[in-house]
């Protein structure tokens, strides 16, 4: 099955929340991220602002375990100005055709069921 | 109180203390494997966070069992300062610190001893019950030059309508957004905040976000262009310092214009004709060569906030850090004042605690109401500073905090012999932190209540005792709503919470306190609710009912603000008043008006020859609260130095390259930055983080505190005439220079 971590970076405040949460969920290391905030320059109404999207780096493996237990990945559950969504590919398309400044980022998994066999052999 | 002993169990409590530090109630799930932390997760029905959490929540498990944590009561061997401590028990903690205790308040009254707060977590609530049951008024924010971090906002707020409001963003509902009472607002100002690093004050930033996202305007007053500025319909780049003559122009225009609500005006206002002649004196062509904002933008946003409906405003320190800043909180009152915007949907909702349930009580009512016979009104009379300013004597609770620095120099208007700190980093957060030092340091016997060992412990400190944070106590939590119960889901050996060393001490102290255990009072004040606190822990939180005096809206209308029942507010005239009879009363000036910075190129222009930035203090980081988490490592990595921003045609015409080690200096004093080339600044600003030490450093060189502590630069003396606001934080003058070399020694990066 295809997922897509969907952003609407119109909306990141760079609030660092995902990935704190990617770290405690994971339990990963100092030097270890599952997603980085990037952030950049970009010209705005009023001057020269930044601007943040998260990516997921290698170490993401869209939260398998709780989106197997119907839970939304630890970065998108917290995600402070709910900038993030998560869900079957298709319709995270739908929701960044119908907005500006949005991302997708995809790939492909076991389906739920594929995932509890997986798991549990 | 009961405890659960299931090795592995899910706990629901929230998040008001130790651990994120903040002053948010945000509703979590902790989930706990063989008696051990293992994970914070936000509980997405809570209606206060909506399961999302900040940064410093999601690294509490690095916070919890960090190896530096405090887990021993210490009692001081060598001299302040030399870090020398033997390892005592709580038992032999207690009894010391009862001995000392009673025997200065045998020699010198209970008012000797000072009990000191931080900002408002739930430590302030305990001290006071701990303060009083020994039977000193003396409980204050430590440090705080004018009690400038929301107290004059709150005063304010009591004086000139009665009552506390704050932005209604449907957090009195349980539905959230969707309740079909609740309108979003047209209009939302926010002023001198920065919703995407910080949440103020029992308030959720993240939900003016959430309106902003559903449409809502937004129009931002910040001297710097940040995030959200640039998701503003209308960006207000003040000079720092001058908001106080902005909101009085933008009342000029608003007046003048004819755009208020006549209604409202007529019915339930006092002194609009005197407002009316007093904004006569701040047209925008002056208002705008004051703050430097453009005189059409004055316009542009006096008429977007006066002409949507509902409209609310959320306001930062920065108000009550301005000169004059009870001035500066009544003018922006009287903006959403005007507009009508009080107690309606989507407007400025009238804000009680919860069923008026006080663990944090925020009026003398209150306190009288649950610690009324705790303490005699002789020695409530000794409470410091209500000689000079009779807004602290009638509508405050604490000590004023500049008088009590006045007092531990010069014995006026008694000796003060013993402070007891908790939760507060004094020496790297008070205006003029050497004066303190000094001043605290004449004191004989001064205990620091702490999860860290700091450089105010280390310096001052003749017993530390280790507090436990948010995931390690039992409490209620009332600000402003929902009313919820906190419960413990670990516990870290040696560790305790405020909660339980205040009750004991206070038990010690006072042989009559009319509460046998925490849980005994716990349910005393969860009477009003109906409810008691096992009750409470099993519902996790509730809201009053619709209609409760305690819930919005329309109050006024309704007869549900004043004690006798009639419609009004609780004011002596029953009005908002824009003419304050309080003020009039004392001989204070009844209207506000402007004051220019004590610092600042129009005040002291010679000075500004010296030293030609303005210096704005105190920016915020989502990964810091005020002085903590510089030693919890998957934050600092995210924020490793301190930084100054700095224009970067500002920092090129002085030489300075991006990420250069710089000096930062005025008439009182310097310290250390890495300069952050920054587009956000006006070129004759720079702006930087406070509340700086360096918990990698040695304890014995106090964490190279003076290296790095910024309120160096900082006078203190500079409250407002009323005692209430004012502080030059955020409009001090200062020189920017490279430094020969960085510091030694300071934790680096790990990783990109």
């Amino acid at each position: 099955m295809e997922y897509g971590l969907y952003i609407d970076y119109e909306w990141c405040s760079g609030c660092h929340s995902c990935e704190l949460a990617c770290k405690q969920e994971h339990g990963l290391k100092t030097d270890e991220w599952g997603i980085r905030v990037v952030e950049r320059l970009r010209k705005a109404k009023d001057g020269i602002v930044s601007e943040y999207i998260p990516i997921p780096t290698d170490l993401c493996n869209f939260c398998m375990t709780r989106v197997m237990e119907g839970k939304q990945p630890a970065c998108v559950h917290h995600c402070m100005t709910k900038c993030m969504a998560f869900g079957p590919i298709e319709e995270m398309a739908k929701l960044a055709a119908k907005k500006k400044k949005t991302v997708i980022w995809g790939r492909s998994y076991p389906s739920r069921s594929e995932l509890i066999s997986a798991t549990s052999a | 109180m009961k405890k659960t002993d299931e090795p592995d169990r899910r706990v629901h409590t929230v998040t008001w203390s130790a651990g994120p530090g903040c002053h948010g109630g945000c509703g979590v799930f902790v989930d706990v494997k063989d008696g051990k932390f293992v994970k914070i997760e936000g509980d997405p029905n809570h209606p206060y966070n909506s399961g999302r959490l900040c940064p410093r929540a999601l690294a509490i498990k690095d916070y919890i069992y960090h190896p530096d944590r405090l887990q021993n009561p210490l009692k001081r061997t060598g001299k302040r300062g030399e870090n020398k401590w033997e390892k005592i028990s709580w038992d032999e903690a207690y009894d010391l610190i009862e001995g000392r205790m009673k025997d200065m308040r045998e020699k010198h009254g209970a008012e000797s001893m000072l009990f000191i707060q931080g900002t408002g977590r739930n430590v302030g609530g305990w001290l006071l019950l701990l303060g009083y049951s020994y039977g000193s008024p003396n409980w204050l924010q430590g440090g705080l030059t004018g009690n400038s971090c929301f107290h004059p906002r709150l005063v304010c707020m009591r004086m000139t309508q009665g009552d506390y409001t704050v932005p209604d963003c449907s957090q009195f509902s349980q539905d959230r957004y969707e309740d079909p009472e609740f309108v979003f607002p047209e209009c939302c100002m926010i002023w001198g905040q920065n919703p995407a690093k910080t949440c103020n004050d029992g308030f959720n930033a993240n939900w003016i976000i959430d309106m902003m996202k559903r449409g809502t305007k937004a129009v931002v007053v910040d001297p710097v262009y940040t995030w959200i500025a640039s998701k503003a319909t209308i960006w207000l780049q003040l000079r720092p310092g001058t908001d106080g003559a902005l909101a009085l122009g933008l009342l000029n225009v608003i007046i003048n214009e004819g755009i208020y609500d006549k209604e409202f005006v007529e019915k339930w206002t006092y002194g609009f004709d005197k407002l009316t002649e007093r904004v006569q004196e701040y047209p925008p062509e002056k208002v705008s060569q004051i703050t430097w904002v453009p005189k059409e933008k004055i316009i542009e946003a006096a008429r977007l906030f006066a002409t949507s409906k509902p409209a609310s405003i959320q306001w930062g320190v920065p108000v009550d850090l301005a000169p004059e800043g009870a001035l500066v909180a009544n003018s922006i009152i009287h903006l959403w004042t005007i507009t009508g915007n009080i107690d309606i949907p989507g407007g400025m909702a009238i804000a009680r605690m919860a069923y008026d349930v006080p663990p944090y009580p925020m009026s003398q009512e209150a306190i009288a109401e649950y610690y009324g016979d705790v303490m005699t009104p002789e020695q409530m009379a000794k409470r410091i500073g209500i000689d000079e300013y009779p807004v602290a004597k009638e509508f405050h609770w604490r000590a004023q905090a500049d008088m009590i620095l006045e007092a531990l120099l010069t014995d006026k208007p008694y000796p003060l012999k013993g402070a007891w700190i908790a939760g507060n980093n004094m020496l790297a957060s008070s205006a003029n932190p050497r004066k303190y030092y000094e001043a605290l340091n004449r004191l004989d016997f001064i205990v620091v209540v702490d999860l860290f060992m700091n450089p105010t412990a280390v310096a001052l400190a003749d017993v530390v005792l280790p507090a436990a944070t948010m995931a390690e106590r039992d409490g209620i939590r009332a600000w402003w709503t929902p009313l919820n119960a906190m419960e413990s889901a670990v516990e870290v050996a040696g560790c305790k919470p405020d909660e339980e060393i205040c009750f004991e001490l206070a038990r010690r102290l006072n042989p009559n306190l009319k509460w046998k255990s925490l849980e005994d009072l716990f349910n005393d004040f969860l009477r009003p609710s109906g409810l008691n606190y096992e009750q409470l822990k099993e519902k996790g939180w509730i809201f009053p009912p619709k209609g409760h005096p305690t819930q919005p809206y329309r109050r006024h209308e309704k007869g549900l603000l004043r004690k006798d029942g009639k419609p009004g507010f609780n004011t002596p005239t029953g009005k908002v008043e824009l003419y304050s009879t309080h003020f009039e009363r004392w001989g204070y000036d009844p209207l506000p008006y402007y004051e220019e910075p004590h610092m600042s190129p129009y005040s002291t222009p010679e000075l500004a020859k010296k030293y030609p930035l303005i210096l704005t203090t105190g920016r915020r980081s989502v990964l810091y609260f005020h002085s903590e988490h510089r030693n919890i490592k998957p934050l600092r990595e995210l924020e490793p130095d301190p930084v100054l921003e700095i224009h970067p045609d500002t920092a090129s015409s002085l030489g300075i390259e991006d990420g250069d080690w710089v000096w930062v200096e005025n008439a009182h004093g310097r310290c250390k930055r890495k300069a952050k080339y920054f587009h956000g600044v006006h070129p004759k600003v720079v702006q930087s983080s406070h509340g700086w030490w360096l918990p990698e450093k040695r304890a014995e060189d106090l964490f190279d505190l003076w290296e790095v502590n910024i309120n160096q630069l900082i006078p203190d003396g500079t409250q407002a005439k009323c005692g209430f606001g004012g502080g030059q934080y955020k409009s001090l003058l200062c020189k920017v220079y490279r430094a020969d070399e960085g510091i030694e020694g300071i934790y680096k990066k790990e990783t990109l």
